[in-house]
């Protein structure tokens, strides 16, 4: 149960922090995805067997925020959480390597959905304008990102789950 | 007469004159230097003792000043840090009265419209998409739709609203279109945003002279804006021969990255077109 609190706790300030700073400090036009990568450090770490409802719940708290249609961001975040328990369950041996993993990968996958969603909405839309001015941008900032909150989290995660999954 | 002259009696009297003259002599002065010279050593001595004593004093009690003044020195640091601290927030709060000042005074200065002021709390999630978050919602008799604006001109227009918070889809985003006016050029045209947040302008008819640097206001066309507010400025042109209109870029008069409050134009009453489109 504190497992769960405490990560909800992590949810709401990631999100807070998301909307309130990583939004209004962009690179070019990219900026990073507090969420997601909370979401993959906690996946690689936590122990609790519902986690993922914490992530749909959140996921789409983040949809209701934002006005991309919700059900992307669940669908990214349970994406990410998926490839973080099979990372887990395989190469457990380097979480961070993982956390770099995932991050790159759904950074991408989120970013291939927000575009497809931009372009299904009328939007004028330049597949080459978003490469370069906002996809690049934003996965350079998510993997500078990966690695404080990996960090962050797997300090939380140590106190939390005494026999924890790293090492 | 009685034997006055004893032994006794003359060395008392020899010690009595000595002791009267070295008295004379000390009184006078004479003696000083002697003095000096014979208390040297002991002034000496005492000078040494004293240092010795001062030195052990201080090592002895050394240490509870040190903590003493460690203490203090904490006290004072946090002293500090607690008035840098208030002279933040004081900076921020006077940031933030200027920038409501400002927006008053863009208020007095258009009467003709009711604002209700907001502050931002934060922008879209989604790079590909331009919106932001602000601090009041319908409890303060925002609605739908509503134009929002700054001191500098145009920003966008509420998206969604809950009690406590709203929406604005800001005029960079790539599905907000806006039908403007050049001032000059008294030319009616139409801008719209792109996904990394430039404005293109469009629509503008090929006889028309546009020059850059020329003012864009809103037309009022369509009811979703009052005519009239400022929103941008021509950068570029384009013109090329197989096309209806020429194009160009827009650079927005307000910045949207550095946007702190805005003003929602709560009396505007937004005109529903959508029965009428095709």
């Amino acid at each position: 149960m504190l497992s769960y609190l405490i990560s909800s706790l992590g949810f709401l300030g990631a999100i807070m922090l998301q909307f309130g700073v990583i939004s209004r400090t962009a690179l070019l036009s990219g900026f990073g995805d507090l969420v997601l990568l909370f979401v993959a450090a906690w996946s690689l770490h936590q122990n609790s067997k519902h986690f993922w409802v914490l992530v749909a719940l959140f996921g789409a708290l983040v949809g209701f925020i934002s006005a991309v249609p919700a059900f992307i961001f669940v669908i990214v975040y349970l994406l990410v959480y998926l490839g973080a328990t099979a990372i887990r369950l395989r190469v457990w041996q380097s979480p961070l390597l993982g956390m770099f993993l995932l991050t790159f990968v759904g950074t991408l996958l989120e970013h291939v959905l927000l575009a497809l969603v931009s372009l299904f909405s009328g939007a004028s839309f330049s597949l080459q304008l978003a490469f370069n001015e906002i996809l690049l941008p934003s996965v350079l900032i998510n993997m500078l990102l990966a690695i404080p909150v990996h960090a962050l989290v797997q300090e939380i995660t140590r106190s939390i789950y005494p026999q924890g999954y790293e090492v | 007469m009685r034997n006055l002259f004893t032994s006794k009696n003359i060395r008392n009297v020899v010690i009595g004159l000595v002791a009267a003259g070295l008295v004379f002599l000390a009184v006078s002065g004479y003696l000083t230097p002697i003095f000096s010279f014979s208390l040297s050593p002991v002034i000496s001595g005492q000078s040494w003792l004293a240092q010795r004593y001062l030195a052990v004093r201080d090592f002895l009690t050394s240490p509870r000043e040190m903590a003493t003044l460690r203490q203090e020195n904490q006290e004072l640091r946090d002293e500090v840090s607690q008035l840098q601290g208030e002279i933040v927030a004081l900076q921020e709060n006077l940031s933030q009265a200027q920038i409501l000042y400002t927006l008053l005074d863009f208020a007095r200065s258009n009467p003709e419209h009711e604002y209700v002021a907001a502050t931002v709390i934060g922008r879209d999630i989604s790079p590909y998409m331009q919106y932001m978050i602000i601090d009041k919602g319908s409890n303060d008799g925002i609605q739908y739709g509503m134009p929002v604006v700054t001191q500098q001109g145009l920003v966008g227009r509420i998206d969604a609203v809950i009690a406590n918070a709203a929406r604005i889809r800001l005029i960079s985003d790539a599905n907000s279109y806006v039908n403007v006016r050049l001032q000059n050029a008294d030319v009616e045209a139409q801008i719209h945003g792109s996904i990394t947040g430039e404005i293109v302008l469009d629509m503008v008819p090929q006889s028309a002279n546009v020059s850059v640097g020329e003012v864009l206001l809103t037309s009022g066309l369509g009811g979703t804006y009052p005519p009239n507010i400022f929103v941008g400025q021509v950068i570029t042109m384009q013109s090329k021969q197989n096309t209806l209109f020429q194009s160009g870029s827009v650079q927005a008069m307000v910045d949207f990255s550095s946007v702190n409050a805005v003003l929602v134009i709560t009396n505007f009453d937004v005109v529903d077109i959508t029965p009428l489109v095709p």
